[in-house]
Order: structure tokens, then C-alpha cells, then sequence
């Protein structure tokens, strides 16, 4: 019901909201020390308050993808439920967490801990994420439980997971891993403008602005290679190749922190450079770093792609089911948020699946808060569906972890 | 670094120069520390690592809880920068419980995948099963079955030329030179 709340806690943000709300607050998953800024660290959100926010220094909770720092996530946790505790005690409030599709006793029981005995919340369901964005398709779609298969992709901080789920449950052994998420993409771009330009690799913040703001996935990468190669050599271009170009190149203007607290994307020529401006010239960046979800060989990591992760989730699977689930592929995860990611994945796919499979990429909104969203939908559920999942305080004490293993292992 | 001499059939001009190679175990180290480093949550060093508190600010709270370990999360490449232990790291030390629940979850994930291991390794069915892989192990994806592609390390356009004392990606005679001016053999990835 509406006293529920929803917190998808994820390595690099946590997205938290009550049933009641329509949308997650995104607080930063970290308690992060500023450069000058030597009395106090800022929790969260309180980033916000920090005016200088060059050569942040971040203490993550998470490490590759699992929570292990309860000194640290507790101070994060405490500042993200400030709000709802003040509006009612925890002890009224039933909640939803996340954890990520394969998990680890030691790290979940420390969570099932947490959440009964230091916050004291009355009913607790612990769900990978993956599985509320697969909550959040079938109720989207408006499909029965029952009819309900979807494969779904979720690229987050520290890797992307690709998983089968079939009437509501997860697919056993159809989870698979690619070590690349939002961390490597903003290393690999600090690098590069490290290298080519000027020295950002303290620059964390900014440059996963700049990932943000001007990174997009190509439709076609290795033309785009070959146009700017083709530039850069002053070869003469055609139409399409001079397009490609026009459309990669362009000056990034760095925050000063006086004027503008958040870079920007500016077309080139549009504006004399300003004297006291710091800019980044953009191009082959913009699109190789996305890019390495779909090729993590293209840095040297030895993996496939998001796209072939997908294709081997549905190998696993039965040949007659396939095509219901390449019909849906649900994206989740702030990693799918660039602009183009969609349209690749298809691309990608459609290339890979037999002709007559159907494929349908499901995108039911703003990707990061899929997950949330899939929370929100299954505590509001008019049939109760949160019931089944769900385990009271008292169940707890009385039975202990035992019981939460059993509960929630229902779904991995 | 392991130099090779290069001096099999070479013009004795060239021999005077002692021609640096990687070999290919310095080369594969690299491109480790390059992978981990593309892992890393922190570049630099804790910036507050050598505050020292006066004696004469007021104590309000355990401040030692207010700061979590001050290395980074991996132990990786930014940590190889802070020598001498802190008093603020001394006392992170000891907070270092409260973080970790009373020391029953491991303080980093390798030690955590390795408690895993072992776990499956003493369940009943384990040595008959002969298979103690973990799930979270079981779905690491396999290599791509594409050819990798390679890119120029100084502009990063199309890099069909690798350089033969680092094995680095080049473009063209140009971006080489830059290669060799500045950053062949000094980029510590």
C-alpha cells in the first residue's frame, strides 16, 4: 500500500520515493570529501551545497557492484530516509530494496539486518532490480502474470546484467555479466581527454557530467571511425561522411563553478571561445564511449558486448520459447539513458535473431528508474502481489535469516 | 621492465643505443594495471588523508565514524600514493567494524568471492557435483566472438600500427612521433 518505500540502491546512485510519489529522488551513493572544503564531508545530495566541486573524492559504499561498507551506506541511507522517517516513523513503513541479480549471503543478510534491526522498518521485501523491471513491463503491457517472458537488460555503475524472466520469476542460470557500467564508461572518457587534451583524471564529477551531456550511442560506429579518420587526414568526404563529422565534433565548456555549476555542449564556431572559458574539444568521444557496452574490447577487456550478452541469455533458453522473449527487452539502468541506445540495441539484435523471431525493445520511460518504478507498481498492486514477497518484523525475529533467504531466493 | 638487446643483424650505429623492448609479460602487466585502472572509483589519493585535528577542537561525536577508510575502494592505483598512516586513518582503522557489521562481511569484494569459494567447496553435494563454481562466476560473459578492434593511442581514430617497443596503437607517421616524443614507455597506465 501507500506506506511503502521504495529504495532501489544501486552502487552509484540511490533512487528512493514512496509508493505515493510518481517518481524516485536520484541521491549520489557516496560520501564524498571536496578538494578545499577540509571541516566536512558531504553525504549524498549534500553535494549540492559543496561551490567548488573540482577534485571530488568519493567513498562508495559499493565495491564492484556489492554493498560491503555499512559505515558509509548508513550515512547515506540515513540522509535519503530523513524525509519519510520525519513524516512517520520507520517502524510504520513497509519497504522494497534492491540488490543486484546474483547476490551474496554475507552481503544480503547484512542488508535484511540493517533494515529490521537499526531502522526498524515493519515489513521488509528484498528484490533484485532486474526483476522489478520486469514487474514494471508486465504491468505496462498490461500482460497476465501467467503469459508474461521479457529478457531484461540492465546497465548500472559497475556492470550490466542480462537475465530471462518467465511468469514472473527469473530464469535459472540465464544471468550474465558484462564488467562495464557507468565507472568504466567515465574512466575510459577521462582518459582519453587525459591523453589527447588536458589532465581530468581527478576530475570525476565533471567528466561523468560531460559523459552525460555529450556521449551518445552512433547507429553505425565504425562509419563514423572511418568518416573522422578520413577528415583527419584531409581526404575529401561525401555528403554523408562530412555529416557524420558535423554531427561528432563540438567544444564541451567546462563548469567555472562561478558562472555555471555544470558544463555544456556548444556547437563549434557558434561562439568565440570566452577568456575566462576552459573547453574540450569533443569528437571520436562522443560515441566511443558508449560504445564500449557494445564492444568492451575496444579497451582491452575481454568480454562481449551488451547486445551479444543478450543473444546468450536467449541461447539458454528453450528454442520454442525464444521468440516470446526477444518480443520484449526491457531496458533498465541509468547506462541505457544515452540518446541512441534503444535504436543500436535493435539494430544489434535484429541482425543476430532469425527473421521470423519478433523483437520489440521496451523502454517504459526514464531507464534508471525502471527499477523503482517495477517497486512502486508491485506495492501499489491492487491482487497484494508485494504479500508474497514481503517479511514482517515479526517473522523475522521469530524465524531470523533463515526465513529472508527462503523468501527472496524465490527469484534468483 | 626486462631489456632486450636488439642487436641480431642491426647496423653497429644502432647497437651503440640500448633499444628498450617490452616483452610480452611486461606488456600484459600493463594492460592489467590499465584494466584496473579503468576500475578504480578514485584517480588521486584521499585529498583530507594527512588532517590532523587539533587538540583543542571540541569533540561532538566519535569523529573517527564520520570518516570511512581512507583508502579507496580497490586498494588500487591511487592508494600506491599515501606512505605514512594518518591519525584520521589509524582511527578509520578501528571504525572499520562498525562498517563491516561486527567483521562478518568482508572489507572488499575479493575477500568476499573467496569466502564464497570456500563456502561451496565444503557443502555436501560439492566434490560429487566436481562443479563449484558460483552463480556470480557461472554468469561472467565469455570473450566476444568479434574481432577486437584497435585504436590510435594519441588521437583515437583507427590504430592499424603498433609501435615495437610498447606494442601501443598508432595512426599515422604523425600521431607516431607524438607517441615517441612523449609517451612511449612513460604513461604509467
Amino acid at each position: 500500500g501507500k506506506d511503502t518505500l521504495i529504495v532501489d540502491l544501486g552502487a552509484g546512485y540511490v533512487k528512493i520515493g514512496s509508493a505515493s510519489e510518481s517518481e524516485p529522488r536520484q541521491v549520489i551513493n557516496s560520501v564524498t570529501k571536496a578538494k578545499h572544503v577540509k571541516t566536512r564531508v558531504f553525504v549524498g545530495n549534500e553535494l549540492d551545497e559543496c561551490k567548488d566541486l573540482s577534485g571530488l573524492y568519493y567513498q562508495l559504499p559499493f565495491q564492484k557492484g556489492y554493498l560491503l561498507n555499512w559505515e558509509l551506506q548508513k550515512q547515506v541511507l540515513d540522509h535519503c530516509l530523513k524525509p519519510y522517517a520525519d513524516k512517520r516513523p520507520l517502524s510504520e513503513w513497509q519497504v522494497i530494496v534492491t540488490e543486484p541479480c546474483i547476490n551474496f549471503s554475507p552481503v544480503a543478510e547484512a542488508l535484511d539486518e540493517v533494515l529490521f534491526e537499526e531502522y526498524g522498518f515493519k515489513a521488509v521485501a528484498r528484490l533484485p532490480a532486474a526483476f522489478l523491471a520486469a514487474q514494471r513491463d508486465q504491468r505496462q503491457r498490461g500482460v497476465l502474470p501467467a503469459d508474461h517472458a521479457c529478457l531484461v537488460l540492465d546497465c548500472g555503475y559497475s556492470f550490466s546484467h542480462a537475465a530471462a524472466y518467465r511468469r514472473g520469476r527469473l530464469v535459472p542460470g540465464s544471468v550474465r555479466r558484462v564488467n562495464v557500467g557507468g565507472k568504466v564508461l567515465t574512466n575510459y572518457l577521462k582518459e582519453a581527454i587525459s591523453y589527447r587534451q588536458l589532465m581530468v583524471m581527478d576530475e570525476t564529477h565533471v567528466m561523468n557530467q560531460c559523459k552525460e551531456d555529450a556521449c551518445f550511442v552512433s547507429e553505425n560506429f565504425d562509419a563514423d571511425l572511418a568518416a573522422m579518420s578520413r577528415a583527419a587526414q584531409r581526404s575529401p568526404l561525401d555528403s554523408e561522411a562530412q555529416e557524420r563529422c558535423q554531427k561528432l565534433c563540438c567544444e564541451y565548456v567546462l563548469p567555472d563553478y562561478a558562472q555555471h555549476r555544470r558544463g555544456f555542449v556548444r556547437q563549434l564556431g557558434s561562439q568565440k571561445q570566452q577568456q575566462q572559458e576552459q573547453t574540450l574539444r569533443l569528437g571520436i568521444e562522443r560515441v566511443a564511449t558508449p560504445e564500449l557496452l557494445f564492444r568492451p574490447s575496444d579497451a582491452g577487456i575481454p568480454e562481449m558486448g551488451v547486445a551479444e550478452a543478450l543473444c546468450d541469455t536467449l541461447s539458454g533458453l528453450p528454442p520454442h520459447e525464444q521468440p516470446l522473449y526477444t518480443d520484449a527487452v526491457v531496458l533498465a539502468g541509468g547506462s541505457c539513458r544515452f540518446a541512441g541506445f534503444a535504436n543500436r540495441l535493435e539494430t544489434e539484435l535484429r541482425a543476430s535473431l532469425p527473421d521470423d523471431f519478433p523483437l520489440g525493445v521496451r523502454c517504459h520511460g526514464d531507464p534508471a528508474a525502471q527499477a523503482w518504478l517495477g517497486g512502486r507498481d508491485l506495492a501499489l498492486s491492487p491482487d497484494g502481489a508485494l504479500e508474497c514477497y514481503a517479511v514482517s518484523r515479526k517473522d523475522y525475529r521469530d524465524h531470523g535469516a533463515a526465513l529472508c533467504s527462503e523468501r527472496f531466493a524465490q527469484f534468483t | 621492465l626486462q631489456p632486450a638487446m636488439v642487436d641480431a643483424g642491426v647496423s653497429s650505429r644502432l647497437r651503440e643505443t640500448r633499444r628498450l623492448v617490452l616483452d610480452e609479460a611486461a606488456r600484459q602487466r600493463r594492460h592489467r594495471r590499465a584494466l584496473e585502472a579503468l576500475e578504480a572509483d578514485n584517480f588521486q589519493a584521499d585529498p583530507h588523508a594527512d588532517l590532523r585535528v587539533s587538540k583543542l577542537a571540541p569533540k561532538f561525536s566519535d569523529e573517527a565514524s564520520s570518516f570511512g577508510p581512507s583508502r579507496d575502494s580497490l586498494g588500487g592505483v591511487a592508494a600506491s600514493a599515501d606512505g605514512k598512516k594518518s591519525r584520521k586513518a589509524k582511527a578509520a582503522g578501528g571504525s572499520g567494524a562498525v562498517g563491516t557489521l561486527g567483521g562478518r562481511l568482508r572489507r572488499n569484494f575479493a575477500a568476499l568471492l573467496e569466502e564464497e569459494l570456500a563456502r561451496r567447496a565444503q557443502l555436501p553435494g560439492a566434490a560429487a557435483s566436481g562443479s563449484t563454481a558460483t552463480p556470480y562466476e557461472l554468469a561472467q560473459v565469455g570473450p566476444s566472438r568479434l574481432p577486437p578492434r584497435h585504436f590510435c593511442a594519441v588521437c583515437g581514430l583507427l590504430g592499424p600500427h603498433t609501435c615495437v617497443v610498447c606494442g601501443t596503437r598508432f595512426c599515422s607517421a604523425s600521431c607516431y612521433s607524438t607517441h615517441q616524443d612523449t609517451r612511449c614507455l612513460k604513461w604509467t597506465g
